[in-house]
């Protein structure tokens, strides 16, 4: 699994509270803690206004470079803003997000072309989110033949099929699940990526929600998630899956973990 | 349950009861027999839905708030409410010989809130309105879409987070910019949204409640004006 850090998110408050108070200590901390817990990538949103977004953008990539290894993961509505944070980051990343709308595609795919970033891709497009599993495979398929018109390999792309919530729509996690194994059938390079926590709103336990909702659709055929790293319950989801599925030997990365205490269990 | 029953005083004839629970519970089947019980049994389309329909909706929505009660909890209950509004259709069309007038209603874009809009619409048929309702999510293109397609008196818009709200103000710049805004009066309601906030987007109406909202329809029809204009 390929895991996207979470945590630096300015829509998250206690985040929110260390940017506007330009708290550089608890940022960096933040960072290296999800990168020691296994991130792949950090991800980094700020989460204010339009016209300070850029400056805090430049301000949060500076302090995860200066303590982490692991690349970054610009995470942004506005194309442009990604654009403009590529250069200031010392190693290719992850670009989160773009999408078939408004011409996103078309700001970020030219620029990345000729480079090792890789993109997550939305499975929206003018007429909105699609809730049923061929729509969302079908504008999957059109990002791929986007990225692909650009050269851009399909091992660089990550489609999110962006997944409803449950509460209000039965079958989300089924319609879900149908895009990851359309997208699958057809495009096995291709990653399927998911925030996935959208799944759980306004149900009680949330926790328990979002933990099967990432074993079920991992068994379908999800490879990565966009989720918090330090939090050991989605840590024990990920261990025991990947080894229930057959992909660990022996066990040794589900003991492993144990030991390294990612787990919700303190080690013997 | 049994306390917000009690306080519905209304609710003392079992027949109302019925329909009552059936809405809270979310049984739809339940709720279109009850209504079309108490529709024989001579009870008033406004009737019903003051006393009988609009409680238990209103009962809910608090205990959503209090997390007493959870979203598909809810749904099962709007879907009640439609079941017996299903029931009650024949009765409005016979008691209304003529409409009173079209009122185009939708929840922004980004926006999925609908019990709040469903209600007015609910009020707004009660009280011999057609209503088109754009459902939720909907953008400025669908409004000014609608406007142009069913010529309607009222446009009433809907707004539950502080996020969306700021969309109300797009939408009528957008009906303003195509030239519609003198064909319309707009009405804009939802629980972030103020009287301040309507004047400052140059709506007309705002409506703080489902009442609120179906008596300044029927004010603006019948006398062109109304209280709640801002």
């Amino acid at each position: 699994m390929i895991i996207i850090g979470e945590k630096i998110n300015g829509f998250i408050p206690k985040t929110l509270k260390a940017i506007e108070a330009r708290d550089g200590d608890y940022i960096k901390e933040i960072a290296l803690a999800q990168q020691e817990c296994g991130a792949d990538f950090i991800d980094i949103c700020a989460g204010v206004a339009p016209e300070v977004e850029m400056e805090t953008m430049e301000w949060l990539i500076g302090l995860v470079q200066e303590v982490c290894t692991v690349p970054i993961s610009l995470d942004s509505s506005d194309p442009q803003i990604i654009v403009n944070c590529i250069p200031l980051c010392s190693q290719p990343g992850l670009i989160n997000s773009v999408s078939m709308e408004e011409g996103k595609t078309g700001t970020v795919f030219p620029v990345i072309a000729d480079t090792d970033w890789k993109v997550v891709c939305l499975t929206c497009n003018q007429e909105g989110i699609p809730d049923d599993g061929q729509t969302k495979f079908a504008i999957a398929r059109d990002i791929v033949a986007c990225a692909r018109s650009y050269g851009i390999a399909d091992d660089r792309v990550y489609i999110d099929p962006l997944v409803t919530t449950l509460g209000t729509k039965s079958d989300s996690m089924v319609s879900f699940v149908e895009a990851i194994e359309l997208i699958r059938a057809e495009f096995p390079e291709v990653h399927i990526t998911s925030g996935l926590s959208n799944i759980s709103y306004g149900l009680p336990y949330r926790r328990g929600i979002n933990m099967q909702f990432l074993c079920l659709t991992m068994n379908a055929g999800m490879d990565s998630a966009i989720l918090d790293p330090m939090d050991p319950y989605m840590q024990s989801v990920l261990y025991a899956t990947n080894a229930l599925k057959g992909n660990d030997p022996y066990c040794m990365e589900y003991l492993g973990a144990y030991r390294d205490g990612l787990l919700p269990v303190k080690p013997e | 349950m049994k306390d917000a029953l009690e306080r519905t005083s209304y609710c003392e004839k079992n027949e109302l009861r019925d329909l009552w629970r059936a809405i809270y519970e979310g049984n739809a089947q339940k709720a279109k027999e009850a209504t079309e019980q108490v529709l024989q049994l001579g009870y008033s389309t406004d009737t019903v839905i003051r006393n009988a329909l609009i409680p238990p909706m209103r009962a809910l929505g608090e205990q959503l708030k209090d997390g007493k009660l959870f979203i598909p909890e809810v749904l099962m209950s709007s879907r009640a409410m439609q079941g017996a509004m299903y029931a009650l259709q024949p009765a409005t069309a016979s008691n209304q010989v003529t409409l009173l007038g079209t009122v185009v209603l939708g929840t922004v874009a980004g926006d999925f809130h609908d019990i709040g809009k469903n209600m007015v619409a609910l009020m707004l048929k009660a009280k011999g309105f057609a209503v088109v309702d754009l459902g939720i999510d909907v953008t400025a293109e669908a409004f000014v879409e609608a406007i142009k397609r069913h010529k309607p008196d009222i446009v009433g818009i809907s707004a539950m987070l502080t996020t969306t709200m700021t969309e109300m103000r797009s939408i009528i710049e957008l009906i303003s910019a195509v030239g519609l805004r003198s064909q319309v009066t707009i009405m804009i309601g939802g629980a972030p949204v103020s009287k301040e906030f309507a004047r400052e987007i140059k709506a007309d109406i705002y409506a703080e409640s489902l009442f609120e909202a179906g008596d300044a329809a029927e004010e603006l029809i019948k006398h062109h004006i109304s209280r709640y204009a801002v």
